[in-house]
């Protein structure tokens, strides 16, 4: 899935970032499936906790692929999603 | 080695090749194949589930219902310690869930905990929230010590706006594995989705209702079943005085009078499935009409009549403003009060004129005679419709005044009878009394009722053919006053029977047949000022008898 053609700012600190969201979905979802999806996703590396330990390079790429992730489960997180990590 | 033996074993090697190459693409494809299997009987188990509930929820638009139906459905598909929901309610938050397997109380509480949490994230709430309702089913067992150690929650998304969050946990650590969950999540959203759609299609709706109803002149207002308000006009916030957006019932309540009592007269008409129509209300400078009319389903209303089990959805409130409509009845009654006593006095000059000069017939030839009598006779017609004219006036507005006495029906009815003899024996009809001399007095209005007497007679000499009998009879019975009036005339076919007393109807007139056909109209009205009751029974060609009833009290 392509979500248009957003920038992320320069100085976020991503892992940071992906971490708060992925304990929010550890909250909102529940840490098994929360962590079933996003270990699907190639190049992060996430512990029982929700703690984003390693991210890729491209963080672009990988956001991407979490919404992808998440967007079968709930449309409606994977707009707010967007909305928290584009913001 | 020989080189035919080298050959032998290259081949061999070769068909070895051949034959592994083949195995491995064989097992590839098999296990494409079932893979491919696999999803399509997990894509045919999702739709055979979501139909499922489909069925169970139908057209239902009652969110709980449909949590529940879906929750239940989830609970007896999967494996699970404790299958529940937590949701928005009118009245705050429920908190429902159903214990597959028995737990103890720190279970539920932990799961009740962590549902909290999510809905609290979900809909971006401030913890603590509080639950307002509980309901847990299951065996809550305090020996069975378990923690909670996997779980999954659903969030419950309706048109873009979270409504609540279906649960599934487990005592068993990490059971539930993601392509199961994947499909729970699947089955959800297409459930609250068609949820969404047909919510979307009933806001159209809704709206189109709204805007109908916003246009409409008369005030309206309509509540659902729990008294809670679904739509309300600008016209009936403008006669209630009513200023706020979305009024409460309560404000509603408070804009009618005191005495009035909407929502006792709401639960009237939804307990007893009737209209309810009241008289002339005062809201401020208006005066209006209420009617309050229970709403059933369309669909159900052709079976109105022979099922009253049909449930009543809600009420609708119509505010009918008839300040206008009164002023002008006013004006139109303060016109016909003019006109017809502008006319009277003219008319009476004409007609005593006529009279006078009638009583000196030696002065006046044969055909000046011929000539003066139509002037008294014609003079006379239009007082009496003139007359007549008033008595219409009064009785649509309801204005008729009984000028109540001792009256002798007996006495009055002799003394029409006398009045109208010399017609009858112009046309050889014979008129037979048959007169009850045991007859009490009665209360009543001497001169409306001679009204009533005079007009029945006439109209039966009218309708009578030459040799006729008219028979008048009066009686006590059932402590009530009876005078009946029965002719050998032509009688009233049965079609015309039922539109006799209506106003301006005339059902034997001919070319030859004078009068307005109000008079029939006027009787039907004087008599039921007596609180009395008039009866027709005629057959064509036989003749007619009309009964009255007057009450003794």
């Amino acid at each position: 899935m392509y979500y248009g053609s957003m920038h992320l700012p320069a100085n976020k600190n991503y892992q940071a970032l992906l971490t708060t969201t992925i304990k929010d979905q550890m909250i909102i979802l529940g840490p098994d499936i929360t962590l079933a999806k996003i270990r699907k996703v190639p190049g992060i590396t996430v512990s029982d906790e929700g703690t984003v330990l390693s991210v890729p390079t491209n963080p672009k790429k990988v956001i991407e692929e979490i919404m992808n992730q998440f967007v079968t489960l709930s449309p409606f997180l994977t707009q707010r999603l967007i909305a928290t990590l584009y913001s | 080695m020989t080189p035919i033996a080298s050959f032998a074993l290259l081949l061999t090697l070769l068909c070895a090749g051949i034959a592994v190459v083949v195995s491995v693409r064989t097992q590839q494809t098999r296990k494409k194949l079932l893979a491919q299997e696999a999803v399509q009987k997990n894509r045919l188990y999702e739709i055979s589930l979501f139909k499922e509930i489909q069925d169970k929820i139908g057209y239902e638009l009652d969110r709980e219902k449909i949590i529940d139906v879906i929750t239940k459905t989830l609970g007896n598909m999967f494996i699970s310690s404790i299958c529940g929901s937590l949701y928005q309610t009118r009245t705050g938050l429920m908190f429902k869930v159903k214990i597959e397997d028995p737990v103890d109380q720190a279970f539920v509480n932990d799961t009740k905990r962590v549902m909290l949490e999510s809905y609290a994230k979900l809909t971006t709430a401030s913890l603590p929230l509080k639950i307002s309702e509980e309901d847990v089913q299951g065996k809550i067992d305090p020996k069975k010590t378990k923690t909670l150690n996997s779980y999954f929650h659903v969030p419950l998304v309706v048109n873009n706006k979270p409504i609540g969050i279906i649960t599934m946990a487990l005592a068993k650590p990490l059971i539930f594995q993601e392509e199961q969950m994947t499909f729970v999540y699947n089955m959800v959203n297409q459930a609250i989705n068609a949820l969404s759609r047909l919510e979307e299609v009933l806001a159209t709706e809704k709206e189109k209702l709204t805007s109908t109803i916003g246009s409409l002149a008369d005030g309206i207002f309509m509540l659902d079943n729990n008294q809670q308000l679904f739509v309300i006009n600008d016209a009936a916030k403008a006669l209630l005085g009513i200023k706020t957006e979305n009024p409460t019932v309560n404000e509603l309540e408070n804009a009618f009078p005191p005495t009035f009592l909407l929502t006792s007269k709401i639960h009237d008409a939804i307990t007893k499935k009737l209209g309810i129509q009241t008289q002339e209300l005062i809201l401020g400078e208006h005066t209006v009409q209420v009617f309050i009319t229970p709403v059933m389903p369309i669909s159900q209303l052709e079976h109105v009549n022979r099922h009253k089990n049909i449930p009543v959805v809600g009420v609708s409130v119509l505010l009918h403003d008839i300040t206008l409509a009164k002023s002008i009845t006013a004006m139109k009654e303060d016109f016909i009060n003019m006109v017809v006593h502008d006319l009277r006095a003219p008319l009476t000059s004409i007609r005593g004129a006529a009279q006078l000069l009638s009583q000196e017939k030696t002065e006046l030839n044969e055909d000046n005679q011929k000539l003066l009598a139509i002037i008294h006779t014609q003079s006379q017609q239009l007082l009496d419709q003139v007359t007549t004219l008033l008595d219409i006036s009064h009785l649509q507005n309801g204005k008729i005044t009984l000028k109540i006495s001792d009256v002798n029906l007996n006495t009055m009815t002799a003394e029409q009878i006398q009045l109208f003899t010399p017609q009858a024996l112009a046309k050889n009809i014979t008129i037979i009394p048959h007169l009850d001399t045991t007859m009490p007095h009665i209360q009543a209005d001497a001169s409306l009722l001679g009204q009533v007497i005079n007009n029945l007679l006439s109209n039966s000499i009218k309708f009578t053919s030459e040799q006729g009998k008219i028979g008048v009879t009066t009686r006590v019975e059932n402590n009530a006053v009876i005078i009946s009036i029965s002719d050998t005339g032509r009688g009233i076919p049965k079609e015309k029977q039922a539109q006799l007393f209506s106003r301006f109807y005339r059902a034997g007139a001919g070319a030859s047949t004078t009068g307005t056909g109000l008079g029939l109209y006027i009787v039907k009205n004087i008599v039921e000022a007596h609180k009395g009751t008039i009866k027709l029974d005629s057959e064509e060609n036989k003749g007619t008898t009309i009964t009255i009833s007057l009450p003794l009290n």
